[in-house]
């Protein structure tokens, strides 16, 4: 009869400690991080389309919004409002716009290590599809007929134009006090499509420079990581 | 740190090795209008035709303001024209002079259209053909092929002329 007590007490102490350990296990299998978890989210704004303007034609400001899943993925929106204010020397030809551009796209974190915890400060990889909607006026000196003689003026206000563009490049992205961050990114934009008008092709692309086939861009962002996952 | 250096400096290469401006300038803003001769033979009913040179000479003037200025010399074997369109007028006149007939009024009208092609091109003047009227004493007749010019190398107008 011992025996039979001992042996089911001994039953019962070890479903006892092994429902617990099972529970436990249960638990860190259903805990297992997503590679996709949401973690935060981070809010930045670009500095660099403010100096650029001291060396260049045109000028912008950008905010975004970059949501962190797992520490891998980093989707993104970017809104911002550009412009330029020219007149050209060669030509004498006067261009102004200032437009909203938008952005999305993906963070891609090279630094993401699976199964280690990540490091603060990464190398990542970014990807958008951009597009902005603009009105400009334009106007140059009479074009002077070199046949026939005599001059056409030309000026043009409020001309509709649109253009839409790819974006690649690498970035970092360092953490400097608490909550706030520091990055910059530098890019390759290739121009998708534009829409001209029936008297001039679109001068200037807010969010992207001037209307060439390609060129490259940079952003270098304050960035704060908003209190809350 | 020695691969971050490598990686930088490659993208720094290939970005200016990338970048692309697209500009394709034309040396001067004027794009030009391109006449094709064809013959014009009467078989029957039906008009036989085909690319056409002029065997003698031609001579080509643009009446600007009342005045004749000569834009095609006494051509020999002409079969082709590129010819200017005005840019402050919708109607131009041509005038056509054989050697051996009689000469031929061409009356080009068209649109002007002014148009900025970039900051690194500058300015070009394009225009739109809207109607042809002609004399007929060699020129049996004519018709739009391409109704917009610029600096493409496309055939605006097609002439027919009289063996």
């Amino acid at each position: 009869m011992k025996i039979l007590n001992y042996i089911l007490l001994s039953s019962f102490l070890l479903l006892a400690t092994a429902v617990p350990a099972a529970a436990q296990e249960k638990r860190d299998t259903s805990t297992e991080e997503s590679p996709l978890k949401f973690k935060g989210l981070m809010l930045s704004t670009d500095i660099f389309g403010y100096l650029y303007s001291f060396i260049e034609d045109g000028t912008s400001g950008e905010i975004a919004l970059e949501a962190n899943l797992g520490d891998r993925f980093f989707p993104v929106v970017e809104a911002g409002y550009g412009g330029v204010d020219f007149t050209d020397e060669n030509f004498g030809i006067h261009y102004k716009t200032n437009a909203p551009f938008f952005r999305a796209g993906l963070n891609y974190n090279f630094s993401y290590v699976k199964g280690k915890a990540q490091r603060p400060n990464y190398v990542y990889g970014a990807a958008r599809f951009a597009c902005s909607k603009m009105d400009y006026d334009i106007s140059s000196p009479p074009l002077h007929d070199p046949v026939w003689g005599g001059e056409l003026p030309f000026s043009r206000n409020d001309v509709n134009g649109f253009a839409s563009w790819l974006e690649l490049g690498v970035g970092v992205n360092v953490k400097i006090w608490k909550n706030f961050r520091m990055g910059w990114c530098v890019r390759y934009k290739a121009r998708i499509n534009v829409v001209n008008s029936a008297n001039s092709n679109v001068g200037y692309i807010p969010g992207f420079g001037r209307n060439r086939h390609t060129c490259f861009g940079a952003t270098y962002s304050l960035i704060y990581e908003l209190p809350f996952k | 740190m020695r691969h971050i250096s490598a990686i930088l400096t490659a993208i720094v290469l290939f970005i200016t090795a990338s970048c692309d401006n697209g500009a394709d300038c034309n040396i001067n803003n004027v794009a030009y209008n391109r006449i094709q001769l064809y013959s014009a033979i009467a078989d029957g009913d039906t008009i036989v035709s085909g690319k056409y040179s002029y065997p003698d000479t031609l001579t080509v003037k643009l009446v600007v303001n009342g005045n004749d200025s000569i834009i095609v010399n006494r051509l020999v074997g002409a079969s082709e024209l590129q010819l200017p369109i005005c840019f402050t007028q919708e109607c131009d006149t041509l005038v056509f002079e054989y050697s051996g007939a009689d000469n031929d009024t061409l009356y080009i009208e068209h649109t002007n259209i002014p148009y900025f092609v970039s900051s690194d091109c500058g300015m070009a003047m394009y225009h739109h053909l809207t109607g042809l009227r002609h004399t007929h004493s060699l020129i049996d007749s004519a018709a739009i092929k391409e109704a917009f010019i610029n600096y493409d190398w496309n055939e605006n107008i097609k002439l027919y002329i009289i063996e």
